[in-house]
């Protein structure tokens, strides 16, 4: 009998041992799959929400990128499975997951008055990217714009003001070049942070990128010629991502640079070179049309095929509550989104203060849409960057551009 | 007679049980090698993108828009030249550094050792150290042109230039495994014929070129024909290093595969493109092993 008691007791501890999760066997869990820079600070809201629901949580990590997020879900979507229950997704993978119909629908999930809380300039965009057929499949937690950074000790030192307009900019980071600086840099490599470049200032010259229509032309003209013509764009940047960029920045060689908001933590973050005036923000120079930044982000949704839907649907309800939705916001910037909620908890605070800012100067644009955005946003990629080496003269470019455009649209 | 029937029964039961020993390796064989290649060729005559809910006949429109893009022509061009000249120059090199590290001195088991170290690292990671090494502005290799000649040159924003480093990264890293096996080649080499050789009067040219030569040639043959297929398949140094660009000048035929299927869902043009550049390995296989067969015969 002793002899038997102590095989079973050997036996549980042994599956005990080589099987963690067997202790946890029947309690309720969901699993969370967000970008891992994110965990921390989401850490103390889900354990909020275990307490309040008795829901395990495990947090799982996503890519950085919106394209790996499309290749990675993909292939578990396609195999009708999805090892995640609620999922932070991208502009290029959500629209397509909707369409494809491998997303729960969040009407029955989200208050009635809940879109109250989104001012017009969002909840316009979150139309256009999250709904179809008037059914709400993602719910976008980071809104995030690109901001004009400048070096303001430095345009201080030289009595000059931030520039209004394209032509200013031009002026001004000529007198940067001069002085060995690089005028003005962003990131252009492939895949898709040229397209970032592009977008924007086609945004600016009143054009559609997807349509290669005049004001794109405008825009990617201003490029080569800030390369080639006034010098004062490094050709380099052809090749860089953010990470070398921002090197740039913050060895102290560029004068103004579009970033996205992260780079406001990322520069404050930086105690030994961060001092007052570095990483200063203005509005973005006006281009021939306006000086609109496009806004997009990442959000939240529930796979057709999570295995625990109706938990996950208690999570999206608790995260994107008006009560802990400001308070993440808090936590960390990339929660940060121009909801009435999340705007009044953080007041003036840090990068609150430049998104009421620009929100309240119409700089918010939506995101240019394209129902197959991945694959549209390569086309600009490819063809732009020919036109920025001299591949292609830019007719050629838009030309082509237009061709690859039309057959995607069959 | 029934003796003879008998042989018959016993080495058709041997067939039949070679055949049933043989089975569950073939079936798992078939199913994961040809399978795959021939759902591959089937997808290339549809049009398919679970994206988009389209699973339809398209015929050959896979294949006249692979004709008709820009950057698959491109993508082939570069594929070619990619895999020829990185073949060439490592090929060359290990030769050389076969040679070197076949002679006797102090610290050669060392040396044999240190020249693997390049061949270690993960492709992965050579792509994204050469990124930053022939980055134009902090590039070490640039940065050391610059030095010597005055020369500051952007190597992976120009399109020969970035095409270029790409082929030097991928030398770097291979040409230490080509070595490797070129030495255990050497290391074959009767040393009595050069001996022989000696006594009759050949120069250290002759004895490489009749002797050396001849004796490696079997294995330069694998090696080429081996790399000819690994790299025309080639993926990562180019997601690493360029992306492609600048443009689509480093845009090789595997990247713009990935690129199809798992950016774009494109299942069925990306098939189309997996077929072509199927045959594209089948082509240029033959030839280098025609021209390998054609060489040996000369040595």
């Amino acid at each position: 009998m002793r002899r038997g008691l102590r095989f079973v007791v050997l036996s549980l501890a042994l599956v005990v041992v080589l099987f963690p999760g067997f202790g946890a066997f029947g309690e309720e869990k969901i699993s969370v799959a967000i970008q891992s820079f994110a965990h921390e600070a989401l850490k103390p809201f889900i354990e909020q929400f275990e307490t309040q629901t008795g829901i395990k949580v495990t947090l799982e990590s996503m890519p950085s990128s919106g394209t790996d997020a499309l290749t990675k879900l993909t292939t578990y979507y396609r195999a009708g499975q999805s090892p995640y229950d609620v999922v932070s997704d991208s502009d290029e993978a959500s629209p397509a997951f909707a369409r494809a119909g491998w997303l729960e629908p969040l009407n029955d999930v989200l208050p009635a008055d809940f879109f109250e809380d989104f001012p017009p300039s969002m909840l316009e965009s979150e139309k256009v990217w999250n709904w179809l057929d008037d059914k709400v499949y993602r719910v976008r937690h980071s809104f995030e714009f690109g901001y004009f950074f400048y070096r303001k000790d430095w345009f201080d030192a030289m009595g000059l003001l931030p520039p209004a307009t394209w032509e200013e900019m031009v002026d001004i980071g000529k007198k940067f070049t001069a002085q060995g600086k690089i005028g003005v840099e962003d990131a252009l490599s492939k895949p898709a942070l040229l397209y970032v470049y592009v977008a924007y200032l086609t945004l600016q010259a009143g054009g559609n990128p997807f349509a290669f229509d005049e004001g794109f032309k405008t825009a990617v003209k201003f490029i080569h010629d800030m390369i080639y013509e006034h010098q004062i764009f490094p050709k380099e940047a052809l090749n860089k991502n953010y990470d070398q960029i921002n090197e740039d920045y913050m060895n102290d060689r560029v004068a103004m640079m579009r970033q996205w908001p992260y780079f406001y933590s990322v520069t404050r973050g930086n105690t030994e070179w961060y001092s007052e005036g570095k990483a200063e923000i203005a509005l973005p120079p006006r281009g021939p049309v306006s000086n609109a930044s496009w806004a997009g982000g990442w959000g939240w949704e529930i796979p057709k095929f999570a295995p625990n839907k109706e938990g996950a649907k208690k999570f999206i309800q608790f995260i994107l509550s008006k009560e802990i939705a400001p308070k993440l916001a808090r936590a960390n910037s990339w929660f940060m989104n121009p909801r009435y909620s999340v705007m009044a908890e953080l007041g003036d605070e840090g990068l609150a203060k430049y998104m009421k800012w620009y929100s309240d100067n119409n700089v918010p644009a939506p995101r240019p849409y394209h129902p197959r955005v991945a694959e549209a946003q390569n086309i600009v990629d490819d063809v732009v960057s020919a036109y920025l080496i001299g591949q292609m003269t830019l007719d050629e470019a838009i030309e082509q551009g237009k061709k690859m455009m039309a057959e995607l649209g069959e | 007679m029934a003796n003879f029937v008998n042989l018959q029964k016993a080495s058709r039961r041997k067939i039949y049980y070679a055949i049933v020993l043989i089975l569950p390796a073939l079936v798992l064989r078939l199913f994961t090698s040809l399978y795959p290649v021939v759902y591959t060729i089937y997808l290339s005559f549809f049009r398919v993108n679970p994206i988009i809910g389209a699973h339809t006949y398209a015929g050959l429109a896979n294949f006249q828009k692979m004709s008709a893009d820009l950057v698959v022509r491109e993508s082939i061009m570069f594929t070619v030249f990619f895999t020829f000249v990185s073949i060439a120059f490592q090929t060359a090199l290990g030769l050389l550094v076969a040679l070197l590290l076949n002679k006797r001195f102090a610290l050669r088991y060392f040396a044999r050792t240190i020249n693997l170290i390049p061949w270690a690292i993960p492709m992965i990671v050579v792509a994204l150290g050469f990124r930053w090494m022939f980055d134009g502005e902090y590039g070490i290799i640039t940065d050391l042109i610059a030095r010597f000649t005055g020369l500051r040159f952007a190597w992976l924003v120009d399109p020969w230039g970035a095409r270029w480093a790409i082929v030097l990264a991928n030398v770097w890293k291979n040409t230490p495994f080509v070595a490797m096996l070129l030495l255990a080649g050497l290391q074959s080499v009767p040393l009595e014929l050069y001996e022989a050789a000696r006594v009759d009067g050949a120069s250290g040219w002759h004895c490489f070129r009749y002797i050396t030569i001849p004796f490696l040639s079997p294995i330069v043959i694998t090696t080429v024909l081996f790399f000819t297929v690994w790299y025309l398949a080639t993926f990562d140094i180019v997601y690493g290093m360029t992306g492609g660009g600048p443009g689509f000048s480093t845009a090789i035929m595997s990247y713009k595969i990935y690129q199809e299927t798992f950016s774009h869902m494109n299942f069925g043009y990306a098939s189309a493109i997996s077929v072509a550049l199927l045959f594209l390995v089948g082509i240029l296989g033959t030839i280098v092993l025609f021209i390998s067969r054609k060489f040996e015969i000369l040595l």
